[in-house]
């Protein structure tokens, strides 16, 4: 073989290895250049993972910057059915771990399906020791989810204000409800490179996301906490009562300080009938309590004053319906202070006629009953105040005891706050922010009278008289008190259906707080508000002096501090 | 030839340092995500235990500990108040 054979081998040698260089590169270029797309995305679907992390909900504070809402941290518990193993084992574990009956969880384990929530929001502890059992006895297919839950450090205090979010993290009810925007945060979106075993190689942060926005109430956590327990004792102890909410206002800026329902809500299994604060939902006759109110209209015309002698005799005739007042009772002269004192129905009614229809009807309205009071709460009602055109003398009288009028708790807290600070009435407010004043509803000079009679209406000043149990000694409370029956559909009132309340401020010559307290009973037509909302008054009171929110404002005889 | 030669160890270490520098920043990187991960995590555990704390210190469970302490805080009949001067208030 010649040199020429060697050199005509080694070219076609090279010939092939170039062909076949030429396909590989060839084939690369198809591979990186021109399915270029196409594979990146196979390999990324591979490697790549997108984890969609859940923002953290804003936190709801009250006015001393106490939570008493925030999100902590939870599981998301899923099962892939296609993945699972040793299924009687996991039976047994969400029995154990989770509280479920075995039935129950039987029918989530063996579900026909590929995906199957086995929980959601499942307590951070309790989902480590899920994941951890789930690993030490070689159980596949659970899936866990980082989510947040709703977590009430204060337990249930103020629920029926705050609402609740529901699974998808959305406010169902109250304040979650109304600022769900606000306090719904962004989702933060981060990518990961994993390996084979599922290892991380690397992580970007695709979207950064953002958590909610915290708000701030203007309740005060020891107030509120106080009112809680208050309407909860009442509940228990008053016979037949069935509903209560006790409410705290600053009258000088129309802030609520707290704002208490019974029957209690549970965070955990929040019933959707009690998840709403029925003090601005739902209306009510007030009863004897917008006697006050109406006095005032009339002191503010100079058409009453205290020391004015009436005739309190019962029953009178109204276009010729027979008016009577409460328990029967008949009174001959008396003044006008007794009058309140001893919450004289047919006085109310002259005092009323005094000052007629037209005019008791516009200060009804000055005062702001037959509107929404504008505080930040859902499903504010307006109460029921009839167009003044359809009122008729009968109307008139029965209004002046608080009857043939709807109100909302808010709107009569409100009006007994313009009362308490001379006049003005305020938009009450849960947010905090600049005093919104409405309009003047009557003089300074009218309120201050007003003032004076309803703290001789709580403290005559009798000794044969019993203390008013919402007399607290120092704190010279001032109020009204108020027991009406409920109209039913059909029925009319109806003796054992019963709306008890008092209204109250302190203290009486300069109000910094003004307390509302009512119950309601379908069951009692002994019902009255001297056994009920008026202890409950001076309970609150006096357990805000006991928490040292507010301080006796007179020397009192009581002997110092024993422990 | 000695020229190639030494160009081509030059080519060859760059390119080994090169491949190892990545290597290097790839553990860093895998480093980090593990860390950035974990980190996120003990955020959680914190939340967690705060929630604890705040639970420890609610009101309801403090007036628990107050009562079985003894220090009965609402019983009226055994409380009263020091005497403060006129027109006290807040």
């Amino acid at each position: 073989m010649g040199k020429g054979g060697a050199v005509n081998r080694a070219a076609v040698a090279f010939l092939l290895l170039g062909v076949g260089a030429l396909v590989v590169v060839g084939r690369l270029v198809q591979l990186q250049v021109v399915e270029h797309r196409r594979w990146s995305a196979v390999a990324q679907s591979i490697q790549e993972d997108v984890v969609e992390i859940p923002s953290q909900r804003g936190t709801i504070y009250d006015r001393n910057g106490v939570p008493l809402v925030y999100d902590v941290p939870a599981y998301d518990v899923a099962l892939d059915n296609s993945l699972l193993t040793k299924p009687e084992l996991l039976v047994d574990l969400l029995v154990r771990e989770l509280g479920m009956t075995r039935t129950e969880a039987v029918g989530k384990v063996y579900r026909q399906g590929y995906f199957t929530w086995i929980a959601r929001g499942v307590d951070y502890a309790v989902g480590q020791r899920i994941r951890a059992q789930a690993q030490g006895l070689g159980i596949r297919g659970l899936l866990f989810f980082d989510s947040w839950k709703r977590a009430y450090p204060q337990g249930p205090l103020a629920l029926a204000v705050l609402g609740v979010v529901g699974v998808d993290g959305h406010g169902l009810a109250g304040i979650e409800l109304l600022f769900d925007s606000q306090l719904a945060g962004r989702p933060r979106r981060v990518r990961l490179l994993r390996g084979p075993g599922n290892q991380v190689y690397d992580l970007w942060e695709e979207e950064p996301g953002a958590p909610g926005t915290p708000l701030h109430l203007t309740l005060d956590t020891r107030i509120q906490w106080i009112c809680e327990k208050e309407i909860a004792r009442g509940l228990a102890e008053y016979v037949g009562a069935d509903r209560g909410f006790a409410l705290v206002m600053d009258p000088r800026t129309g802030e609520v300080l707290a704002l208490a329902h019974g029957p209690a809500v549970d965070p955990a299994r929040p019933d959707p009938a009690l998840l709403h604060p029925w003090s601005a939902t739902h209306v009510f006759e007030p009863g004897s309590t917008f006697k006050a109110l109406i006095a005032l209209a009339a002191m503010d015309q100079d058409l009453l004053s205290p020391d004015e002698f009436f005739d309190g005799a019962s029953p009178i005739r109204v276009s010729g319906v027979s008016v009577s007042n409460a328990k029967k009772k008949s009174y001959g002269l008396l003044r006008f202070r007794w009058a309140m004192a001893e919450s004289v129905n047919t006085v109310l009614v002259q005092v009323a006629q005094r000052l007629g229809i037209a005019k008791t009807h516009a200060y009804l309205t000055r005062m702001g009953f037959g509107e929404r009071t504008g505080i930040e709460l859902p499903g504010e009602v307006a109460g029921i105040l009839r167009p003044v055109d359809r009122w008729t003398e009968l109307d008139l009288a029965i209004a002046s005891f608080g009857q043939g009028v709807a109100v909302t708790g808010i709107q009569l807290a409100t009006a007994f706050a313009a009362l308490a600070n001379g006049g003005t009435l305020l938009r009450p407010r849960i947010l905090p922010g600049p005093v919104e004043a409405v309009r003047t509803v009557a003089s300074p000079e009218a309120c201050a009278t007003m003032r004076e009679v309803l703290r001789f209406t709580v403290n005559p000043g009798d000794p044969y008289r019993p203390r008013s149990p919402a007399d607290i000694e120092g704190f010279l409370v001032a109020g009204k008190t108020g027991t009406g029956e409920i109209a039913l559909p059909g029925r009319g009132y109806v003796s054992d259906h019963v709306t008890a309340g008092m209204a109250a401020f302190f203290p009486w010559d300069k109000p910094e707080y003004v307390v509302l307290v009512y119950y309601q009973t379908t069951r009692n037509p002994d019902f009255w508000s001297g056994w009920t909302a008026v202890p409950s008054v001076g309970k609150i009171i006096q357990g805000m002096a006991n928490l040292a929110v507010v301080r006796p404002y007179t020397r009192t005889t009581t002997p110092g501090r024993s422990g | 030839m000695a020229l190639a030669i030494a160009a081509g160890a030059a080519v060859a270490g760059l390119v080994f340092l090169y491949l190892w520098q990545g290597s290097v920043l790839s553990q860093l990187r895998a480093e980090r995500a593990r860390k950035v991960l974990a980190l996120q995590e003990l955020e959680r555990v914190k939340l967690a235990l705060v929630y604890d704390v705040d639970r420890a210190y609610a009101l309801d469970t403090v007036a628990a500990r107050a009562r079985a302490l003894g220090m009965v805080p609402f019983d009226e009949k055994r409380t009263h108040y020091h005497i403060v001067g006129e027109g006290g208030g807040r």
